[in-house]
């Protein structure tokens, strides 16, 4: 018990170091002390005359420490949002994208670059993500019920009609956007700024404190529709619940940094081999542990080469060969 | 008495060469030490109306001379731009008071001011910035010098105006540029690159500590791109390229940003006498001796529509597009095969970097009906740029497929050799006569 307690402990203060260790690194060499001089001077002194050079500023302040703080938000989104729809689904091969929220995501970019839209690309992935997931969740209902495995299937149904829709988007996009296109399903966070900061905390914090104070629900339901019902849950209000909060997380990550993959994939995974399945300690784990993983994940991708690496594809290499790892070792028993 | 004269002979020079001795040092003692100050004092001190000027706007230099003296002074001031004087003027300043001078001049390019007054000067800055047009019609307010420059849109025109040295940073995709690596002097890929329009490492681009960048704009993605850097207070020239025109738009603007003003017009007289030669050729052509030439883009459907430099390029090269009257307001409308066989194009020519070959078509049961396949008359030119000087040859590429009897005495080699002499200083890297 003490050692899963030191294990607990450790997950969960991760992202600390890995936050300074990322505020350190970058193409752009600053002397580590001046870094965190800038970093401190700026918190308690904003309007202090600086003694290093403006560049250092814009560097630390408007370039990394945003960005910084935009992986941690993300990777925890991406990571809650998996861990609780796999507690749901029961099943380890859920994604935060299951029920087709990254293809009405994109769909909802290429719509934005094809015809005027009243709104920006961010806000129609956004809103399409939610489009595709409400589409699945209604075409799953039956009878007032929404068995898990109908959920999957109209998750398939939902992202092939939206891949549908994005190719004929495609087809008609002036090769300069559809390049744009291109490079937001693969995912970035180069462009992070201030405004994409503010603009995600507060959804993204309010949505994954919630589903902590719902976890032990999750643990019911994690049982099977039945067992739940047994135990005087009612289960379509918190499958509702559950699916539109870590949705609303999801699609509010997607529609600003575009589909990332894996993340949510294999962090909630991977704590769920390390402590087990009990989702009080899951949810808050997989979020500090999510947002470590992007952040290291995009540290790598701004640093390794003068260009921009896209950070979906960093996340997909690293995290296949250490799934294999883990599947091997633990023979898939995690999932009893 | 000999000895005694000749001993009196001997000290009157000792005493003459002693005085004469005496006298050289009393001037060089005169000569050295300073000259007695003025016996009036002034105080000078001196300032712009703005920090700084963009070229041709008029500049307001503030002049205050105090007199610390109790008497009237009349003194000249001088005021001088890189030791050219531009004002010289005798100014009475009244005893204990302070005079103001405003002198106003053309601001044309940076330089050291200094002015001076009674032995007192006063040195200051003259900062000047120009100011460019870019595409979007936004004027962007660049170093006079542009001395860092990031280019990640058509760098080899830049490389063409004879201003690499400036560049500090290219686009990713410079690299694999085919001119760009057959350039003599310059590796390439040893330039930095912060990445490309669409993906941007803003961390890298910031330390590459450019002047300026010039970048693609006009789709959603490029111009988040280009709000990011101007947000970090660099400025961003944008540009983007779509017809004929727009070519010797983007080499006049790069000669501005660049001060390669000459060179940019030398540019496009090359670009011009090559379409002119093609043009005197193909003018006088009636329609039905014009004939139908359809251009292919990345899938042999997609074709040039009414809109883009390809299209231009077949009516110089006394062509008709079909798809042009079917698309007018398009750029690469995509069609079905039936339509390419209604149009019975007498020529097909293929995009350069187009990943299908002239055999693939040619071997195509489907496209068997169509003249220009049963004649042989399909083609594919060099994966060249379209968006810099050698569109030129390339016209007359079109044109020499299209007329081959017009065009039987040109060597596309030869011209394309001596035009990428003149642009770059290699010859062709690419092959023009198969």
């Amino acid at each position: 018990m003490g050692a899963l307690k030191s294990k607990i402990l450790v997950l969960a203060l991760l992202p600390i170091p890995a936050f300074f260790f990322s505020l350190l690194i970058g193409r752009y060499e600053i002397p580590p002390v001046t870094v965190f001089q800038i970093f401190i001077s700026k918190i308690f002194n904003p309007m202090m005359h600086s003694p290093w050079p403006q560049a250092y500023e814009i560097v630390v302040w408007e370039i990394r420490l945003p960005r910084i703080l935009l992986a941690l938000l993300v990777g925890a989104a991406l990571s809650v949002s998996g861990t609780s729809l796999q507690g749901l689904f029961r099943n380890p091969l859920v994604s935060p994208y299951i029920l087709g929220l990254s293809w009405g995501a994109s769909f909802g970019v290429a719509l934005s670059l094809l015809v005027p839209v009243p709104f920006s690309a961010q806000v129609m992935a956004f809103l399409f993500g939610l489009l595709a997931v409400f589409l699945a969740y209604s075409i799953a209902k039956v009878r007032g019920e929404t068995p898990v495995v109908s959920l999957v299937l109209a998750g398939v149904i939902v992202s092939a009609f939206f891949t549908a829709l994005q190719y004929i988007a495609k087809f008609f996009l002036e090769p300069h956007e559809l390049q744009g296109l291109v490079y937001w399903m693969m995912g970035g966070l180069y462009l992070a700024n201030w405004e994409d900061v503010s603009v995600t905390f507060a959804p993204i914090i309010i949505g994954i404190i919630l589903l902590s104070l719902m976890s032990w629900r999750l643990n019911v339901l994690s049982m099977g529709d039945y067992e739940a019902k047994m135990l005087g849950l009612n289960t379509e209000v918190n499958k509702i619940v559950i699916i539109s909060l870590a949705t609303v997380i999801a699609a509010v990550s997607v529609s600003v940094v575009g589909t990332i993959g894996w993340v949510g994939l294999i962090v909630p995974h991977l704590i769920r081999m390390a402590i087990g399945p009990d989702h009080r300690k899951l949810i808050p784990l997989s979020a500090t542990v999510g947002a470590t993983f992007l952040l290291i994940a995009d540290d790598l991708a701004r640093s390794l080469t003068s260009y921009e690496l896209p950070v979906g594809i960093l996340t997909t290499l690293s995290g296949v060969p250490f799934f294999v790892y883990l599947l091997k070792k633990t023979k898939g028993r995690s999932w009893g | 008495m000999r000895l005694g004269r000749r001993g009196e002979t001997k000290t009157a020079v000792t005493i003459t060469s002693i005085l004469i001795a005496v006298l050289v040092i009393a001037i060089a003692v005169y000569l050295l030490i300073p000259q007695q100050q003025a016996t009036y004092k002034l105080a000078l001190s001196a300032s712009f109306d703005k920090p700084y000027y963009r070229v041709g706007e008029q500049a307001t230099l503030s002049v205050e001379i105090t007199n610390l003296n109790n008497t009237d002074v009349t003194q000249n001031l001088l005021v001088q731009l890189n030791g050219e004087t531009v004002y010289r003027e005798d100014v009475l300043i009244p005893a204990s008071s302070t005079k103001a001078v405003t002198v106003s001049f053309e601001a044309d390019r940076p330089a050291n001011v200094t002015i001076s007054i009674g032995g007192e000067t006063y040195k200051l800055k003259l900062n000047v910035v120009k100011c460019v047009v870019d595409f979007r019609g936004k004027e962007v307010e660049i170093p006079y010098e542009v001395k860092r420059a990031v280019v990640l849109a058509e760098y080899q025109i830049v490389y063409a105006l004879g201003a690499w040295d400036s560049v500090v940073g290219v686009s990713r995709y410079a690299y694999s540029n085919p001119i760009m690596l057959a350039l003599k002097d310059i590796n390439i890929t040893t330039v930095p690159s912060p990445g490309t329009p669409w993906s941007l490492n803003l961390e890298e681009l910031v330390a590459l500590n450019p002047q300026v960048v010039l970048t693609y704009g006009f789709s959603v993605k490029t111009n988040r791109t280009v709000e990011q850097i101007e947000n970090l207070g660099i400025p961003c020239v944008v540009v983007s390229l779509s017809k004929l025109d727009d070519l010797y738009r983007l080499i006049r603007l790069y000669g501005k940003i660049f001060n390669k003003e000459d060179r940019a017009e030398e540019l496009i007289i090359l670009i011009n006498q090559t379409l002119d030669l093609v043009k005197e050729r193909t003018a006088n052509l009636t329609d039905e001796e014009r004939p139908k030439v359809i251009h292919t883009w990345s899938k042999p459907l997609k074709v040039t529509g009414g809109l883009g430099v390809t299209n231009t390029l077949i009516e110089l090269a006394g062509g008709k597009n079909p798809a042009a009257l079917e698309f007018p307001d398009e750029k690469y409308p995509t069609v079905s095969i039936e339509k390419i066989i209604e149009w019975e194009p007498d020529a097909i020519i293929i995009w350069g970097a187009a990943k299908y070959s002239v055999e693939d078509i040619l071997n195509n049961s489907q496209w068997q009906s169509i003249p220009a396949v049963q004649n042989g008359s399909v083609y594919k030119y060099p994966r060249t740029s379209t968006w810099a000087p050698e569109i030129a040859i390339l016209a007359l590429r079109f044109a020499k497929w299209i007329h081959p009897e017009l065009f039987s005495d040109i060597n596309i080699q030869e011209y394309a050799d001596q035009l990428f002499m003149q642009v770059y200083g290699i010859p062709s890297p690419f092959e023009w006569e198969p």
